[in-house]
């Protein structure tokens, strides 16, 4: 894997050395100038073994994560690179028509002439860089076995001269070796592994090959491995045999032509790579120059054989095996992105478990820390002492972490294995580069360094006397007044943060030539002066706000949605911050009294407000009363996020005018703010659970205190449990939101909408003479079959290649885009299209019986058409002026999502219609196919949705496809490139049976559509599952942090539990305490993260964000989401048995005794 | 452990040749070495030696929460040593309160909730208990301040709460480990003089550990220890069991 989220690997690995050289510069520097500080950081360490255990484990999450990623890509990368470069072969480059808008004709007709090949052979006969050229024609056909009795339905037929073959190396045969068909006669066949096993073939079995309707008999001369010179054309369908290319020319019926010539280049199989660029180039220049030679000649269109009518070049060269290698790279490296985007949420939670870990340390050792600081240490030396503990716990977290990272992903390899080989015949090769260990263990070192440093420092602001005497910060700390000058420093020592490697270096250097005096007095600002500028004067308040306002206005139209959306986060957060500054509103702090800050906060929730206040005085007249200071302030801040997030396009569209776009980088920003704002709300109103678990226990009898203490404890220390509540919400939040989302579509997917109103279906192509489905059954001595079958139809599709259109004219929209404009006549006014160009779709055309019968689904109707049976109707019969009807599949829809057009020459529908218009303007266009000099005209009338109308119409094909009725094909085509055949299952009879038997009738390869959108659809769950395990791995870092919660309030209440013991508690009811305690928080980490995804989850599905939902309603895995629970809940208890058994089998005068 | 009815002045805590070490960093520490005394129902004992001479000890292993490695403790005629560890802190629960130097209330609980707890543990229904929790509060003179949490108390306040819930399960036994070690005089005394009442109109026994001569001098009688030995004794005034019982 050479790249990630766009960078260069080796980029990466070089700013980490880098990181990783400064680093341990800065440290060795520190611990050579205070050795003290360093020493008293590292003796810490073995002071309590099973917690240094847990904080290099909390540590070593990020690196697992990233290196398990990165091992997944090099495996992946390196086995389809591998799988390129095999399949390839020595065919380096391929020369091939190029079919382009204006251009656009049948597979038939888009061929290579003779000349071309002999004009390149004659060409580059002295370049040394070429070994040879080898031309090939290819179609489908289907095969039978007449010794074994086997049959194929569809494989792949390729014709090469055996010269030409044996030129570039030959077969390679699949038990090693080449092969060639120079010594057999023109009915010799080599069928590659995968043919030869289906068809439980052997050299000399004769095999029986139908094309066109016609049955040629072939004898098998040699197996040969799967490689593009075997038939290996698809990868999803590798079955295939090579024969006499004249011979092939004969079964298709093209004399002298040919699909392509291959190019294969010195080098061997991988050097050829280094020529690629090179070679390309030649061969396009070659091609180019004879077109233009021939428009210069003047020659006349119709003897033309480089240039077309509109004077462009007509074949190209591409290099094959680069474009291969390529995409596996590109495969390998978007596999790994999206591992670590999903990895984000499982670093997310690792960085919060780091943070709380030295939390909890710096609390331990608060009161030694006091005194330190009493005797003369500074902050600074606390901090370096800190450091340098932190580092080495990183240093060992980095190296388990990467080991154990490698495992996980050999593992999880094994799972992608098993689902690949299942349904594709392939396994991946675990691979791991050395570069990739270097980043993963670097880039963790990095993250868990810049955590700890930020940790050290938090911890390291101390009250001297608080500290000494062991009570809380907040009853000792002073509000200081407000900083103007810190207002100004903070945002800019922020700015200039990333400097912070550069100046430390610098710093190093000058400080050789500085006398120590003047280093003494300049201390951190000779090093870190950003961050010093930073922490001079802190004013967070000022920048938090205005940053996000500033994000919330500063994307334009089609702008970043990250960037308004973490506005809408940051900016109330930092009215929050303001409120704490000014209004006291700190958690546990003194309350917030009435500033103006609090009550510009108030003013736009003023309706929340007054239901907290309602709340409180229920309370109150319930006997309940408990302070909460801060309450009303956190709470209406975080609601106030939680509504931008969970508000739709309503509000953020219709109401704000905002016009946002985000990728699934949203995912994580959604998971990070949601959580961080439902954590604040759950934390400040934590009593409310309180009261509803206490009234609970009311009724369980003695075990009443045993809640009452269990719920009590969470709520007195917010900022420990808020930590632990987060880290398991995000990865809850994460794995609902995944598995529902996917789960709601996977159901859309195989549900009976997605089949059409079809249960099978059948690929005929050209060659097969199939395109009257009935008529072939009889013919075949299988008319009974029909019995089996209803509703039979079909589509014929008029060129496999694409078909030429042009926007002509669309009904007007008002400015709204939701009215149509009427024109002078009063009728609705058709909008000419203006310097509309030529594009590109698939052009299918329907029988009658297909546009009666259907039942597809549509995402848009033209308006006055009350439903999809009324859009399907007008199909069948011309318009008043003689135009057919058509409609067209979501992917011509300009923001359609994921599902866009992706080639620049593909057709967009006018940018009036939206993913999510339902109404739309009838759209005219013009299809023509330039080789018949034929032109149509269509108006658009419908949209195909994006989800379940295009699964049964055109089943894995993303390119935008115009269905029309079939007279508008024949017009354009002599006859269709394919026809796809439908027809339901009669009743009593199985689609899958029925499938099975036309395609041993046909040799017609033939599919139960549902059978086979479910098994797409478990290959995509197995993948999927293996996202979701990876994910759950940060569920480990909250649970984690619960047996740190636990294993600390059994040190920090050993006295109370003493004492409990002491009147009367049971050692049980201590231990089901704690058990409680720490099951109350990890349910509610639970609770909070699957209903902020699952509220998430079914906004998103019933707006359509990822796609059409066709009325369908939304659905909660019930299941699956319980399982979660209940594994969640029992690793909870799992982890907190051990330290709640130590607690209670203590003695309890021993308890009593502790201090 | 049923309570047998004992009636004042009879033996209501009877030690007899009670031996208990410590084993710490390689040294054996004999914290008790063969004590032997008799405490009647009704009496305030206070206990006093120098640090370290085992009167915490002695302490807790009378009242069941440290074990003991030899000799007989009887605590209302029931040798307590051998019980199983859930039966006895159900007597503890039922028949024993604490009051401890640091309070050692549950900082996350309320006054009233801290106070109630004992008997929500002994199977008390909510509602009782919160009746007799706020009636125990009064009676040491917080009713007003049912609600608040330990740290908005005074250290005399927190007292208060501790004695509320060392008492309000009514238990035969009291016992003190410096209930007055962390409070300025005039607390100390109030405390004292809370202390000496209930003693006097319940009938409860008090074994107080202290290191203060003034609680001492309260008592009816000091025992005094030496080494994990008791050396001697002082009748301060006489225990007079009818007094008390009458009361």
């Amino acid at each position: 894997m050479n790249e990630i989220f766009g960078l260069s690997m080796d980029t990466l690995m070089v700013v980490i050395v880098v990181l990783l050289a400064l680093i341990a510069l800065s440290m060795g520097y520190l611990a050579l100038r205070n050795p003290l500080f360093f020493r008293l950081g590292l003796r810490n360490i073995p002071r309590r073994r099973a917690q240094t255990l847990l904080i290099i484990f909390g540590l070593m999450l990020s690196t697992l994560i990233v290196s398990s990623a990165f091992t997944t890509g090099d495996t992946l990368s390196t086995s389809l690179r591998s799988q390129a470069i095999e399949i390839t072969g020595r065919v380096d480059h391929l020369v091939q028509y190029e079919t382009t808008p204006g251009r656009n004709v049948s597979q038939a007709e888009s061929v290579v002439p003779q000349r071309v090949a002999d004009d390149l052979k004659a060409a580059f006969a002295g370049d040394e860089r070429i070994v040879g050229f080898i031309r090939a024609l290819n179609d489908t056909a289907s095969m039978r076995n007449v010794d074994s009795g086997q049959q194929l339905a569809l494989s792949y037929l390729l014709g090469l001269d055996p010269a030409e073959a044996d030129a570039i190396g030959g077969i390679p045969g699949a038990g090693g070796g080449q092969l060639s068909l120079t010594g057999s006669g023109p009915d010799g066949i080599i069928l590659n592994a995968t043919a030869a096993q289906e068809l439980a073939a052997r050299p000399g079995h004769q095999v029986l090959v139908r094309a066109r309707g016609v049955e040629h008999p072939f004898r098998v001369v040699g197996i040969a491995k799967d490689t593009l010179v075997s038939g290996e054309i698809d990868l999803l369908n590798p079955q295939g045999g090579v024969i006499r290319l004249g011979v092939a020319q004969e079964i298709f019926g093209l004399p002298g032509a040919f699909d392509a010539v291959g190019v294969a280049v010195v080098g061997g199989e991988t050097g050829a790579l280094d020529l690629s660029d090179e070679i390309d180039e030649a061969l396009n220049v070659f091609l180019r120059d004879q077109a233009i030679a021939e428009v210069d000649a003047g020659t006349p269109p119709e003897e033309r054989v480089y240039a077309d009518r509109l004077d462009r070049h007509i074949f190209e060269s591409t290099p094959l095996k680069q474009e291969n290698v390529d995409a596996a790279e590109t495969f390998g490296s978007v596999f790994t992105s999206l591992f670590l985007l999903m990895g984000l949420f499982s670093i997310a939670a690792g960085i919060l478990l780091i943070f709380l870990i030295f939390v909890l340390l710096a609390e331990e050792r608060k009161s030694e820390m006091g005194i330190a600081r009493a005797v003369g240490m500074r902050r600074g030396h606390l901090v370096q002492a800190y450091l340098a503990e932190g580092l080495a716990y990183n240093v060992g977290a980095a190296a388990v972490g990467t080991l154990l990272g490698i495992a996980v992903a050999f593992l999880m390899v094994g799972v992608l294995n098993s689902a690949f080989d299942a349904a594709l015949g392939f396994t991946f090769d675990r691979h791991v580069e050395p570069r990739s260990v270097v980043v993963a263990a670097g880039l963790g070192i990095v993250l868990t360094f810049i955590t700890v440093a930020i940790s050290s420092l938090r911890v390291s602001v101390l009250n001297i006397v608080a500290a000494i005497r062991d009570i809380p910060e907040g009853a000792i700390r002073e509000r200081r007044p407000v900083s103007i000058s810190g207002l100004v420093t903070t945002p800019l020592g922020l700015a200039l943060l990333w400097t912070t490697p550069l100046t430390m270096a610098g710093g190093g250097l000058l400080a050789g030539a500085l006398p120590a005096r003047a280093r003494e007095r300049l201390g951190g600002w000779l090093y870190t002066p950003a961050w010093q500028l930073m922490r001079r004067r802190q004013e967070w308040w000022l920048t938090c706000t205005l940053v996000g306002a500033y994000m919330i206005i500063a994307p334009s139209d089609g702008g970043s949605a990250f960037v308004y959306l973490g506005g809408l986060t940051l900016g109330p957060l930092g009215l929050l911050l303001t409120a704490r500054r000014f209004g006291g509103a700190r958690i546990g702090g003194p309350g917030l009294p009435a500033s103006w800050a609090k009550r510009a906060l108030l003013v736009p929730a003023l309706p929340l407000w007054a239901a907290l206040t309602g709340g409180a005085w229920l309370l109150r007249r319930l006997g309940r009363r408990y302070p909460t200071p801060g309450r009303t302030a956190h709470t209406v801040v975080s609601a106030v996020v939680l509504f931008f997030w969970f508000a739709g396009g309503w509000f953020h569209e219709d109401i704000l005018g905002v016009d946002v776009e985000g990728g699934p980088e949203l995912f994580f920003l959604s998971g990070a703010a949601m959580v961080t704002a439902g954590v604040i709300l759950v934390i400040v109103n934590l009593d409310a659970f309180v009261l509803l678990l206490r009234a609970l226990g009311a009724s369980i009898g003695r075990l009443r205190p045993v809640v009452q203490t269990a719920v009590a404890y969470p709520a007195t220390a917010p900022f420990r449990t808020g930590m632990t509540i987060a880290m398991i919400a995000i990865i809850m939040f994460a794995l609902v939101t995944f598995t529902t989302i996917n789960d709601n579509f996977a159901r859309l997917f195989t549900s009976d909408t997605s089949a059409g109103g079809y249960d099978l279906v059948a690929d005929a192509d050209r060659d097969s003479g199939i395109d009257d489905l009935p008529a072939s059954l009889r013919a075949a001595g299988a008319g009974d079959l029909q019995a089996q079958l209803e509703g039979v139809s079909r589509l014929s599709f008029g060129s496999g290649n694409g078909t030429d259109i042009q926007l002509v004219a669309s009904q007007a929209f008002d400015d709204f885009n939701e009215a149509l404009v009427p024109g002078p006549d009063g009728e609705p006014y058709f909008e000419p299209a203006e310097d509309a160009g030529l594009r590109q779709l698939f052009l299918a055309g329907a029988d009658d019986g297909f546009l009666a019968e259907n039942d597809v689904v549509l995402q848009a109707r033209a308006f006055g058409y009350a439903s999809d049976r009324a859009v399907w109707e007008a199909l069948r019969a011309p318009a008043p002026d003689g135009r057919r009807y058509a409609v067209i599949t979501a992917t011509a829809v300009a923001d359609s999502g994921g599902f866009a057009p992706i080639e620049e020459t593909d057709f967009k529908l006018p940018e009036t219609i939206r993913e999510f218009t339902e109404q739309i303007p009838q759209v005219t266009v013009r299809l023509s196919n330039s080789a018949r000099e034929a032109a149509e005209e269509v108006t658009i009338i419908g949209i195909i949705d994006q989800v379940v109308g295009i699964a049964a119409i055109t089943p894995g094909d993303i390119r935008p496809t115009l269905i029309t009725h079939e007279d508008v094909v024949f017009a354009l085509y002599e006859s269709a490139d394919t026809v796809r055949h439908f027809a339901r299952s009669a009743p009593g009879f199985e689609a899958l049976d029925t499938a099975q038997a036309i395609e041993a009738a046909l040799q017609l390869e033939t599919q139960s559509i549902k059978d086979e959108l479910e098994q797409q659809q478990d290959t995509f769950n197995a993948i999927l599952g293996l996202f979701q395990g990876f994910t759950a791995m940060g569920l480990v870092a909250g649970l984690a942090a619960l047996g740190v919660l636990a294993v600390r309030a059994v040190v920090e209440r050993r006295q109370q539990i003493g004492v409990l013991r002491a009147i009367g508690f049971r050692a049980g009811y201590v231990r089901l305490g704690l058990m409680l305690e720490m099951g109350f928080i990890s349910l509610i980490g639970l609770l909070l993260g699957g209903g902020l995804a699952l509220v998430l989850s079914w906004r998103l599905f019933e707006e359509g964000v990822f796609g059409s939902t066709a009325g369908a309603d939304f659905y909660i895995p019930v299941g699956r989401l319980l399982l979660f629970f209940a594994l969640a809940i029992v690793a909870t208890i799992v982890l907190t048995y051990l330290p709640a058994r130590q607690a209670s089998t203590k003695t309890v005068a021993e308890s009593l005794r502790y201090e | 452990m049923a309570a047998s009815p004992i009636e004042v002045g009879a033996p209501i805590i009877e030690a007899t040749d009670v031996h208990k070490a410590y084993q710490g960093d390689g040294n054996v520490v004999q914290a008790l070495r063969g004590v032997s005394m008799t405490i009647r129902k009704g009496e305030m004992v206070a206990v006093m030696g120098p640090s370290g001479c085992g009167k915490t000890t002695l302490l807790n292993t009378l009242s069941g929460l440290d074990s003991i490695d030899a000799g007989l403790i009887r605590i209302e005629g029931q040798e307590i040593a051998t019980l199983p560890d859930n039966a006895k802190t159900d007597y503890r629960a039922r028949r024993m309160g604490f009051v401890f130097q640091f309070y050692n209330l549950l900082p996350v609980l309320s006054a009233i909730e801290n106070v109630e707890l004992p008997l929500l543990v002994s199977g008390v229904s909510p509602s009782q208990a919160r009746e007799r929790g706020r009636a125990e509060l009064a009676r040491v003179g917080l009713a007003d301040w049912a609600a608040h949490r330990p740290a908005q108390l005074s250290g005399g306040q927190r007292q208060r709460v501790t004695i509320a819930r060392a008492l309000v399960n009514e238990p035969a036994i009291v016992w003190g480990d410096e209930p007055t070690g962390d409070l300025d005089s005039v607390n100390a005394n109030e405390i004292m003089d809370l202390i000496q009442e209930l003693n006097e109109t319940k009938a409860q026994t008090f074994v107080i550990v202290t290191h203060d001569q003034g609680v001492g001098g309260r008592c009816h009688r000091v025992i005094r220890m030496v080494d994990g030995q008791i050396v001697g004794e002082d009748q301060n005034r006489p225990f007079e069991p009818a007094a008390v019982a009458s009361a």
